[in-house]
């Protein structure tokens, strides 16, 4: 019975956010049309058949090594005791705290003809063996793989814990080995789950351009940065963007394939755990190290370069000098974050409370048009926003107003209005998820104790949600901190984050320099990960924050526990 | 003059008619319960009451207003109507006082109001506690004081007490009674327990698949139902085939006095409490079964046509299975005849 009478206020709130965020979009698909079929020809003159080749095929080896590694580790420590299990089984969460431009500078940097590997290798087989080449597809998504494996993981886990664990009983009970029962029960069952995950890994695959370009892998993403950034061919570049906005859905309707009717839950009662089988012997060490090594190559061994790294040259310019401009970055950076943080958390709590105290279809509708922003790759986001920035500027420029100039160049406010619309899925589902937990009558008895919508809002909503918020804020602030595809689109000149700044010193092969500012970045995005994970013992905390988010959205659901 | 009134009111969701062309009038201080099984449609009406849904047709008044209509919408907090929920639904971070408190309006004498309230609803004293402080049955009596802090002219319940374990049920229900009556403000109340909208309402309205099935008094709505749904649901009844001619029914059990006036084949509505026997060598009915129930026996009698009826007897009245019985019914009015059904 939560269908309540529309309201003014809502609709107005609903609208703009869903406005602000589908925007960019419908630029994109204008001015796919706009162009008509010149800039095609140019964009199929620099190979756009060759750059969607390599996309499939960088997506297709990510998203199978993400859930085969992710779905594995996951049935791992699930399933299984052995030593170290209740620390790994969230320490495997981690590598979603180093981004792919990170951990893909260090291994690209420490796997380089100079690099400790390669120069260990000549000094055991002689100067002349030859190292396998690394600046090659399959090692961007490997490296792809160990920072977005966590998203399956994360998924794949509630799933075999809540979902299949009476299935799999039973099936044992029946005969089944554990392998087979596994094959047979668990994975048919934790299918919807595994599809929700690997499609959050498709999505950042298909936006990242940053990760793939060390290892010289030019995807649709990569050409839309060249092209536009260096050859400032907007048209072309819009068609790049539409190349994967196409992509994007595609692969957002395969999930939905993938999910078709199937709602596997065990519904209504409790679900009994699994219990764990302990491993022993060669076995239970197998396990271990296997976690332990993807721990190594994906967490450890990349913060301890950072941490040499920086300490070898702390803080120091190319001419010796203090490196004010890692100040100035990291300044840029906390700036940017506080504003997105801010900006998500309110317009969040107005779209919950809208929901909440208005419960006509539309405004659910509405709501999730807004949060859909996830889905849309950042590239897109930015390339959509430009050109609603360089319509709006021509409008200024005929209606004799200044101003109009600064829009085109990108502006801080643009960046923080594009981050809003990327971040504002996650945002929404901390909150909505916290105050999903307070019965709906609540909201009805503020109502019919005649206290207006805004008070409710005040007195009753934000009150309740507000750990919601928190958590919410500090997700979004940290992911904007990571966020480098839309700052580099977008950013205005000479305006740097800390995620722009490694960028640039990584392009320069100024690896040692860049140790600080990925290093901050990789430390501060630990925070919320250690928050949310490390007393998940049994996943008790994943599981009510997943269980509570609305069904209409799994997959936006993961995006506020993963990260 | 009546408090509420409704006219013609639905509401459908997608193909279902939730709530499908009901009127009803609740007077000044009258209690109405609304009674039926899960999904008739009761709960919907009371949210179409409180302005919590929107009707698709019919029109809504509340102390002479009209607050739901063609081309009229008064959102729920202009409505002055008052909600006491299932789950109490009080504010979880609000001290006791806060939550009463939380409807009033500004100026008014809060302290003392807030007293009063807490007086009226026999929790003098609670006003620092936190809702979680608070047993299930005196955070249900908070949750009254706050729907009535605003000074509503009705307030409704919906399934106020159902969360309320049986021992506990009766005695806060009795206090909400009085506190309300107290205050002078009509009530509707949802439920759907048949023996609680028995002792609550001064009218019982009977729903069914969203229309109303019968309302009328408690007594009246128990011994002489409007339909066979009616009889059922709100209390044990069996049926046996009788033949009616005007005021009078012949049955395997004797001549009675019936009402609806009628001829021809009908079935008679007994009530378990209405049937008595007496074991006798020379009984044609036979004790089919008995079920003990705490404070009485509800035994199963096999006439001899094969129709079987229900009696409640005293816990001491103690017949062996198999005995053989002389019925008797004595219902004290005249009894319920429905036409036969066709079958």
């Amino acid at each position: 019975m939560r269908t309540r009478p529309g309201r003014r206020a809502s609709t107005v709130v609903v609208t703009t956010a869903a406005l602000v965020v589908l925007l960019p979009v419908a630029a994109v698909l204008v001015g796919v049309l706009q162009a008509g079929t010149a800039p095609w020809s140019r964009v199929a003159g620099s190979g756009w058949v060759p750059l969607l080749g390599t996309t499939l095929a960088l997506l297709a080896l990510t998203l199978v090594g993400a859930t085969v590694l992710g779905a594995g580790l996951a049935w791992l420590t699930t399933a299984y005791r052995f030593p170290g299990r209740r620390a790994l089984q969230w320490l495997l969460v981690l590598p979603t705290a180093v981004p792919a431009y990170i951990l893909g500078l260090v291994w690209s940097s420490l796997l380089s003809y100079p690099g400790p590997v390669q120069t260990g290798w000549r000094a055991v087989l002689g100067e002349d063996t030859p190292f396998p080449p690394v600046r090659t597809l399959p090692v961007a998504a490997a490296v792809l793989t160990l920072t977005l494996y966590p998203y399956v993981y994360l998924l794949a886990r509630v799933a075999f814990r809540e979902q299949a664990a009476t299935p799999y009983c039973a099936a044992r009970t029946l005969g089944l080995t554990p392998l087979r029962a596994a094959r047979r029960i668990v994975l048919p069952l934790a299918r919807p789950a595994l599809a929700a995950g690997a499609l959050l890994v498709a999505l950042e695959t298909l936006s990242d351009f940053a990760t793939v370009q060390y290892f010289g892998v030019d995807t649709l993403s990569v050409g839309i940065y060249k092209v536009w950034r260096g050859q400032f061919d907007r048209p072309a570049a819009t068609v790049l963007a539409l190349l994967v906005l196409l992509l994007a859905m595609a692969l957002l309707g395969g999930e939905r394939w993938l999910r078709r009717g199937a709602r596997f839950s065990s519904a209504g009662h409790d679900p009994t755990p699994m219990g764990p089988v302990r491993l022993t012997g060669r076995a239970a060490w197998a396990a271990t190290a296997a976690c332990t090594l993807v721990l190594l190559l994906a967490v450890v061994v990349p913060v301890v370069t950072l941490l040499v790294w920086s300490t070898t040259s702390p803080l120091r310019g190319v001419d010796g000098s203090f490196d004010q401009t890692f100040l100035a970055a990291a300044a840029n950076s906390m700036l940017l974050g506080a504003q997105v943080a801010a900006v998500v958390v309110v317009v969040a709590l107005l779209l919950v409370h809208a929901v909440r105290v208005d419960g006509r279809r539309r405004i659910a509708l509405g709501v999730q048009a807004t949060v859909s922003g996830y889905a849309v790759p950042g590239p897109v986001l930015a390339i959509g926003a430009l050109l609603v920035l360089a319509a709006a500027a021509e409008l200024l420029d005929r209606l004799g107003l200044p101003g109009g100039g600064g829009l085109v160049t990108g502006s801080v406010a643009a960046l923080v209005v594009v981050y809003a619309a990327r971040f504002l899925a996650l945002g929404y589902t901390s909150t909505e998820a916290r105050l999903a937990t307070v019965s709906p009558s609540l909201t009805s008895a503020a109502l019919s104790l005649g206290v207006s919508p805004r008070r409710v809002l005040t007195r009753v909503h934000l009150p309740l949600a507000r750990s919601g918020i928190a958590v919410a804020g500090v997700l979004v602030a940290v992911d904007a901190l990571k966020e480098l595809p839309i700052v580099l689109l977008l950013r205005p000149f000479g305006f740097e984050t800390l995620s722009v700044r490694v960028w640039q010193l990584a392009a320069d092969s100024r690896y040692e320099m860049a140790g600080l500012p990925a290093l901050t970045i990789v430390v501060v995005a630990m925070i919320p990960v250690v928050l949310l994970f490390r007393n998940d013992d049994d996943g008790a905390e994943v599981t009510s924050d997943v269980d509570v988010v609305p069904p209409m959205e799994p997959d936006t659901s993961l995006v506020g526990v993963a990260r | 003059m009546s408090v509420v009134e409704l006219l013609g009111v639905s509401r459908r969701f997608g193909r279902t008619a939730a709530v499908d062309d009901v009127s009803l009038t609740v007077g000044e201080g009258e209690m109405v319960a609304l009674v039926g099984p899960s999904g008739c449609g009761k709960s919907t009406l009371l949210m179409l009451l409180a302005g919590l849904l929107e009707p698709d047709a019919g029109t809504i008044s509340v102390g002479g207003r009209v607050v739901a209509g063609p081309r009229t919408w008064v959102p729920p907090e202009q409505r002055h109507v008052g909600v006491v929920f299932q789950d109490a639904a009080l504010f979880p971070h609000l001290r006791v006082a806060d939550n009463v408190a939380f409807g009033l309006p500004r100026g008014e004498n809060r302290a003392r109001r807030l007293a009063e309230l807490l007086e009226l609803v026999e929790l003098p004293g609670l006003g620092a506690r936190f809702p979680h402080e608070l047993s299930g049955g005196q955070q249900q009596r908070v949750a009254l004081a706050r729907a009535l802090a605003p000074r509503p002219q009705v307030v409704l319940f919906d399934e106020a007490f159902g969360n309320l374990d049986s021992t506990l049920r009766a005695s806060v229900r009795e206090a909400t009674l009085r506190a309300l009556h107290g205050t002078g403000a009509a009530g509707v109340f949802v439920t759907h327990d048949q023996a609680e909208a028995l002792a609550v309402g001064d009218r019982v309205a009977v729903m069914r698949e969203g229309r109303f099935d019968h309302v009328a008094e408690p007594a009246e709505a128990f011994h002489a139902p409007a339909t066979r749904f009616s009889a059922t649901l709100l209390g044990d009844a069996d049926f046996l085939p009788g033949r009616q001619d005007g005021a009078l029914v012949d049955t395997e059990v004797g001549r009675l006095a019936a009402t609806p006036s009628a001829a021809g084949e009908v079935d008679v509505m007994l009530r378990p409490h209405e049937v008595g026997f007496a074991v006798s060598a020379t009984g044609t009915s036979r004790v089919l079964g008995r079920e003990f129930r705490g404070a009485h026996y509800v035994y199963s009698l096999q006439l001899p046509s094969g129709a079987v009826l229900r009696s409640f007897q005293p816990h001491t009245v103690d017949v062996a299975v198999g005995s053989s019985v002389a019925l008797a019914v004595d219902a004290g009015h005249p009894v319920r005849t429905f036409p036969r059904r066709q079958t």
